[in-house]
């Protein structure tokens, strides 16, 4: 195995094609379907949605290289973790105003963890990880759901 | 009042139920309702009492591919119960007894003030309440076990049988010993699905056969349930686990692996074999088909070298290798195999 990081979102516009990743991070759209069935599996992740891969790069189908590029990154200076690829990539679609819901794991085998939140509390629970190997990780799943949904009391 | 059927007040099975009160206010309720709607299916089980067994098993067996042995025994023994005269609250009990008993091995054999869970309370000097209350605890709270080592389960099943022991009327300790004993007990024989069905089976037929009603419950649940759990070894998967985890990638020739995890130290590392001298590999079976290597992990005596693959996404390369970095303390990008 190796750290693959796969997830799928929810978003706001039925124009699945006019969604726009970060700059600067190798995607695929094509996942695995084994994974897209687990994926399936959670409530707030079912349905129509956008399925995606963060890969090393063209060639790859996973993502050790971003994953150890964050550590050194980290271990140098922890509030670095936005200079990161993945650091940036990830933050940016926590918070991403098209999106209604998400989720993201990162796992070396299958999915083990199952952490839901808001976007805030994925991105702690994200920043708990960023700095260790990828391979003594919990091997979590994140699943947040954007400020808007949530029920407001009026 | 229990129709002609003595024991419909324990759900045709006087060996799993007790009714010590015999009387609720919402059994009442429960009764008037069901005595237009069941009574003819309760006639009928009075007149051929085995029934409600097959009735019973048929549900459950029906239930369990959708909503899993546990919520199916539930699901089975509630209804049956009700249909055989039953009050509610009987009938839920019945559920909820076989629920707990279902989640582990315990329904295959034995049932609460019976066989496993009495023989561990008066053994242990408690009540039979309290110890069916300290045994059907802790094997609930089982499947929230999951990421606990086996000390770490035996601990908790401990201490939860001993709380619900009090709450019981019981003692701690009392119910402390029954948690840990259930525990242990099916730890060590635990079948999957098909063996608790077979088992379940099995019970129920032979609890109805008279003066030899308890020999023939657990000569039937020790039959059954080994008969049923080899057909399902059988049939479905030689090697499945409750416990193999979510797909975890496959192997070279597509199978689907489930990862285990190798033994770690403190800070997560792998740990290299104590017994093993000079380079060596720790292997990391797959969690649901322990003849499958999932990966192997290479020491030169205690540093980590490398760890090899042979399970990936589809598009990785199979086997392939991580080299270990010190710097990260972590594997690098993955390669092709190399030598030593």
């Amino acid at each position: 195995m190796s750290l693959y990081c796969f997830g799928k979102l929810k978003l706001n516009t039925a124009n699945h094609g006019a969604f726009a990743f970060p700059c600067g991070v190798m995607v695929r759209g094509n996942i695995d379907p084994s994974d897209a069935e687990e994926i399936e599996k959670f409530d707030k992740l079912e349905g129509d949605g956008v399925c995606f891969a963060i890969v090393d790069d063209s060639n790859a189908v996973d993502a050790t290289g971003l994953w150890n590029d964050m550590v050194r990154a980290i271990l140098k200076d922890p509030s670095t973790v936005l200079e990161t690829v993945l650091g940036r990539t990830v933050h940016e679609l926590l918070f991403h105003p098209e999106i209604s819901a998400g989720g993201i794991a990162f796992v070396d085998g299958g999915i083990e963890t199952v952490l839901e939140g808001e976007p805030e509390q994925c991105w702690n629970w994200f920043l708990e990880r960023a700095g260790k190997p990828w391979d003594t990780m919990d091997n979590p799943m994140l699943i947040w759901t954007a400020p808007s949904l949530r029920v407001s009391p009026h | 009042m229990q129709g002609s059927n003595r024991y419909s007040y324990v759900g045709n099975d006087p060996l799993a139920f007790t009714d010590p009160n015999g009387f609720n206010w919402f059994s009442s309720f429960f009764g008037g309702i069901f005595e237009f709607l069941a009574k003819p299916i309760r006639s009928l089980f009075q007149q051929v009492p085995i029934l409600a067994s097959i009735v019973q098993i048929a549900t459950t067996i029906a239930l369990t591919p959708f909503i899993g042995p546990f919520a199916a025994a539930a699901v089975g023994a509630t209804f049956v119960t009700g249909l055989s005269g039953g009050s509610l609250s009987q009938a839920l009990r019945a559920g909820a007894i076989a629920a707990a008993t279902a989640r582990r091995s315990c329904i295959q054999r034995w049932r609460p003030c019976t066989g496993r869970l009495r023989a561990s309370s008066v053994a242990s000097g408690g009540t039979c309440k309290s110890g069916a209350l300290s045994a059907g605890v802790s094997a609930a709270a089982a499947p929230f076990m999951g990421g606990m080592n086996g000390t770490q389960k035996l601990v908790a099943s401990a201490v939860l049988g001993g709380a619900a022991s009090v709450a019981g009327g019981g003692k701690f300790a009392n119910g402390a010993v029954t948690g840990a004993f259930g525990y242990m007990f099916n730890a060590a024989m635990g079948y999957a699905v098909g063996g608790r069905i077979g088992a379940f089976a099995g019970a129920a037929l032979f609890s109805e056969s008279g003066p030899g009603a308890i020999a023939g419950a657990i000569f039937g649940r020790l039959l059954f349930g080994s008969i049923g759990s080899a057909l399902e070894d059988w049939l479905i998967s030689p090697s499945a686990s409750e416990d193999g985890g979510r797909y975890s990638g496959r192997y070279a020739d597509g199978e689907k692996a489930y990862r285990t995890n190798v033994p770690r130290d403190g800070n997560n590392n792998p740990l290299p074999d104590p017994d093993a001298d000079g380079p060596h590999s720790r292997l990391q079976m797959d969690a649901r088909n322990p003849s499958r290597i999932y990966s192997a992990t290479e020491f030169n005596q205690e540093q980590t070298v490398k760890r090899i693959d042979f399970a990936g996404r589809p598009g990785d390369e199979l086997p392939h290798q991580h080299m270990y970095n010190p710097d990260i303390q972590s594997f690098g990008p993955k390669g092709p195999l190399s030598g030593p």
